[in-house]
């Protein structure tokens, strides 16, 4: 290999190296200043003091407009939130990951649907006899 | 007499003169590289986290609606319900609460119950400790919310306590 080919390709392998770097350092940027983490902590803390609070026999409509927008700019596509009846836990996932999970106390049951087209959460609060 | 004082460091070879005058990248440099990579990711993700790791804190919040479900657990349509002084009254079926969540030990709640200026009955549950840090102060310590009732005779003294930080991402 000539010297000059030699030269060529280190400075290749060193702008390579450094390309990946900034990408890497960008996407870790920019994912944690769009406040995405943030907004799936709020969501997720606000349902569960409203299902702290809810009492049986309630129905519970929330406008997730916001949220779905903060997770359509992140190409999210799945589920914004679930819930687990028999751990007590709320999840919140805005980006792709394990999103915010909560635990509330309230003992109920609920059952829970999200109508896609309005983007409307329902809640309806039952009694857990378990 | 020529004295030759060079001292040999670790970084000597890549601050070498024969090194500082050549142009090209090498690859003997590649570690160098990756260790400049890692001081400049680590002061650019400690810089991140300063700026952009907020918690919702809703412990104050979580506390008082502990203490608003353990009032509507005793008090039922104005009066105090019959089975509380029995010794099978059960407050977390009474007052909707999950025993299993409470027991996770990020809450506390405890309920006096004085008739003529003497406890009469007790009860209390999940993190004991809550009740003396309670009466500290401190960024880290659970949020405490304490109310008294007054009702068929009968005080009864409500503290609900919360550290509950959420599950995290």
């Amino acid at each position: 290999m000539k010297k000059s080919e030699t030269l060529l390709m280190e400075y290749l392998v060193f702008i390579l190296l450094v390309l990946i770097f900034i990408v890497g350092v960008t996407s870790s940027v920019i994912r944690v200043t769009n406040n995405t983490a943030i907004h799936e902590q709020i969501l997720a803390k606000q349902l569960m003091l409203l299902t702290n609070k809810a009492e049986p026999g309630m129905t519970i409509k929330i406008d997730l407009t916001h949220y779905y927008n903060i997770a359509a700019k992140n190409k999210f596509r799945e589920s914004v939130i679930s819930f687990d009846n028999s751990a007590k836990q709320l999840t919140v996932r805005l980006i792709d990951g394990k999103g915010y999970s909560a635990n509330y106390f309230n003992d109920v049951l609920i059952a829970w649907n999200i109508d896609r087209d309005k983007r409307i959460l329902i809640m309806e609060i039952g009694i857990d006899e378990n | 007499m020529k004295i030759n004082t060079t001292i040999k460091t670790p970084f000597s070879s890549i601050y070498s003169r024969e090194r500082m005058n050549k142009k090209a990248f090498r690859y003997a440099d590649i570690p160098m590289v990756f260790l400049c990579f890692l001081v400049i990711g680590v002061g650019i993700a400690i810089g991140m986290y300063v700026f952009f790791s907020y918690t919702v804190d809703v412990r104050g919040l979580e506390a008082q609606i502990l203490g608003e479900k353990l009032v509507n657990g005793l008090v039922d349509q104005g009066h105090l319900r019959d089975n509380v002084l029995t010794n099978n009254f059960n407050i977390y079926h009474e007052a909707h609460i999950s025993k299993k969540i409470i027991d996770q030990n990020e809450h506390y709640f405890s309920l006096d119950i004085i008739k003529n200026g003497e406890i009469i009955k007790n009860i209390d549950g999940g993190n004991r400790e809550y009740k003396v840090l309670c009466h500290l102060s401190g960024e880290k310590l659970p949020r405490c919310f304490s109310q008294s009732i007054k009702i068929d005779g009968y005080t009864i003294n409500i503290l609900s306590a919360s550290n509950y930080q959420g599950a995290g991402v």
